[in-house]
């Protein structure tokens, strides 16, 4: 099984997502950028574009994001999204 | 008799006005609930925005943002916080008073008020207080498109110059018992820098720190508004109920009071005929 990492989607007005995931897809300012557990600590904007998830167990899950934030450190994935949509089943 | 007549018609109004207060007492309840889980499913983005501004704080160093750079003051917009709709006892007067006081207590001109909702625009309406912009209406529920338009009208107006300093006057929620009116400086943004949080170094910042910095300014301001606006609809919900309650127990001993004079002058009336009966036949009697 592979190793996870924790991640957190929050939105300002709510919560999304929050567990334990294996791999995760965001459109960064500069380009899509895959994150796996124990990543280095990075800071990025994000664009518009499509966050892709996949859970602890393989299943995956798709976002749409307009854009926001992302930082990753000690493990720990955190999306700050300016808006989200979606949530349905993906690659 | 027409005493007890109009003291049955009071009666029935007060009732009525009782019946009234006690539903939106019972309204207030549910949207105050509403409200709360509101604003606190904000906080984990709120925090965690926070975190990130005083990391990168940190990390980029000498940082020259419009949005960062505090400047001489010589005019201070006010945001002032109020509530679309009255009945809610202090609530508007407490936030209309404390933003009077700030105004009469500095130079003409150097306050400017930016309002937000019905009851703050009709009070100042009236008055010759400079207004720069008015909100109104203010969504039921809090909204972070709400929270975005009012945060980009308050930057453009900070960043052009035409005020040097945004200041925010709202409510903040303490418990359903309790609620207190503060005021927040909101722009520029003061970051300190965080201390201690050697787990910075060899962060990787994509593109670099400084962009990124810019980028979250206006997102952290949208944030702390948006906390604001949420904090007050809590607040406005949980005063309209403490006084639509105290005001159902008001109706309650008016009750109590118009009911037993009701009580006694029927009874008069009741014993009154008796004696006139009574004495009638004793007359015959003779």
């Amino acid at each position: 099984m592979a190793s996870t990492f924790q991640l957190s989607i929050l939105t300002p007005e709510r919560s999304v997502f929050e567990g334990a995931v294996e791999y995760l897809q965001v459109p960064g300012s500069q380009g899509y950028l895959g994150v796996l557990a124990h990543h280095a600590g990075l800071v990025t904007a994000l664009a518009a574009g499509r966050l892709t998830v996949r859970h602890a167990g393989g299943r995956g899950e798709v976002w749409e994001v307009e854009g926001g934030f992302f930082e990753v450190s000690n493990n720990r994935a955190t999306v700050l999204a300016d808006s989200l949509t979606g949530g349905g089943p993906g690659a | 008799m027409s005493s007890l007549r109009v003291l049955r018609r009071r009666i029935r109004s007060v009732q009525n006005t009782q019946q009234i207060t006690k539903a939106m007492e019972m309204v207030a309840a549910a949207k105050l609930r509403r409200a709360q889980s509101r604003a606190q499913a904000a906080r984990p983005y709120a925090s965690k925005i926070t975190e990130m501004l005083e990391n990168l704080a940190g990390a980029a160093g000498e940082i020259d943002h419009p949005l960062f750079k505090a400047r001489e003051v010589k005019t201070t917009a006010l945001v002032l916080v109020t509530a679309d709709r009255g009945l809610c006892g202090s609530y508007n007067a407490n936030l209309v008073r404390g933003a009077e006081q700030r105004l009469r207590n500095s130079p003409t001109g150097a306050i400017q008020l930016v309002l937000v909702g019905k009851k703050g625009r009709d009070y100042f309406k009236r008055r010759r207080y400079p207004v720069l912009a008015v909100h109104t209406p203010v969504p039921a529920e809090a909204s972070i498109d709400f929270a975005r338009t009012l945060t980009q009208d308050l930057i453009d107006r900070f960043v052009s110059g035409q005020v040097d300093r945004v200041e925010l006057m709202f409510t903040r929620f303490i418990s359903a018992l309790q609620r207190r009116v503060v005021v927040e400086t909101f722009l520029p943004v003061g970051a300190a820098p965080a201390e201690g949080r050697p787990q910075n170094a060899g962060t990787i910042f994509e593109p670099d720190a400084e962009s990124i910095f810019g980028e979250l300014l206006p997102r952290y301001a949208g944030a702390k508004l948006f906390a604001a606006l949420a904090d007050s609809l809590a607040a406005e919900h949980s005063a309209r109920m403490i006084a639509m309650g105290s005001a159902r127990k008001n109706a309650g001993e008016l009750l109590d009071l118009l009911v037993l004079r009701r009580n006694r002058l029927r009874q008069a009336v009741i014993t009154k005929e008796l004696l006139e009966i009574v004495g009638g036949a004793e007359a015959l009697n003779g």
